[in-house]
């Protein structure tokens, strides 16, 4: 009786192992969606269409970029974004004068707060603005902050 | 298949929910590497070696899609806060352009 139920569970494991295998060594993750010609691309307007396209983006005073207006070391900035406007896609961040200006693109899920606190390298020394656009409702709003830093951070 | 890191100083996640509202904030040990340093020794290139992508999931759904340049600081921070409770369950992945794995999860206190 015994020796019968092993052999039962062994045939169930054995039918679910090529599976379970199949899932640890799992190809790459399925959203492989880095946009590599928007990151790649060292023109600030071109960047911008890179990603939107041609599709008109209105400035908002409802986007809050919070950042500092000089800083020491641009290697690691503090950026928050956060935005009153309602049902929030994403956030891109563009730096005008980094050797490639397109810095990072967040996509939130529902119920997700429209907030992103993170650090970013600026290059320098010098001043460049810094551009966010939020997606929001199916259109595009912007909001820039100028930044001073006295060390470059991508160099 | 990609080289996996689960070690917990590698990724952190910390999350505290407050009136309602839970604040994540995640840090992952990473070089960030732009490619435009110069080894002073080699007078070459560090080679470019960033994170390119990253994904959170809050309770299994869906919370934050992340896509990363090389002008993400080096050892990358993140917060996000989103409407929740304590015990929700945050998870982490990133993969970097070497294909390496980091994954990461966290408890809502």
């Amino acid at each position: 009786m015994q020796r019968r139920k092993f052999f039962r569970n062994a045939l169930g494991w054995g039918a679910a192992a090529p599976v379970l295998w199949a899932g640890l060594c799992s190809p790459m993750p399925l959203w492989a969606a880095w946009d590599e010609a928007a990151f790649r691309e060292e023109d600030f307007a071109r960047s911008i269409q890179a990603v939107f396209g041609n599709t008109p983006i209105e400035d908002s005073p409802e986007v809050v970029l919070k950042m500092p207006d000089r800083w020491q070391n641009g290697a690691v900035v503090p950026m928050e974004i956060s935005t009153t406007l309602k049902e929030v896609e994403s956030f891109t961040v563009f730096v005008a004068k980094n050797p490639t200006p397109l810095t990072g693109i967040y996509k939130l899920g529902k119920h997700v707060e429209p907030f992103v606190s993170t650090r970013i390298k600026v290059d320098g020394p010098g001043t460049t603005p810094v551009l966010v656009v939020v997606k929001a409702n199916g259109k595009l709003y912007r909001a820039t902050h100028t930044v001073q830093v006295m060390v470059g951070g991508c160099t | 298949m990609a080289e996996q890191k689960k070690d917990k100083r590698t990724v952190r996640v910390h999350a505290r929910e407050q009136d309602g509202i839970v604040q994540v904030k995640a840090l992952i040990r990473h070089p960030m590497e732009t490619g435009l340093r110069r080894d002073p020794t080699t007078g070459g290139f560090w080679p470019e070696h960033i994170i390119t992508e990253g994904v959170v999931w809050v309770n299994g759904e869906l919370a934050l899609e992340m896509q990363w340049s090389i002008a993400i600081s080096r050892n990358p921070f993140i917060e996000f806060r989103y409407r929740g409770k304590k015990g929700d369950r945050i998870d982490l992945r990133l993969v970097d352009n070497y294909n390496t794995v980091f994954e990461g999860s966290g408890v809502v206190q």
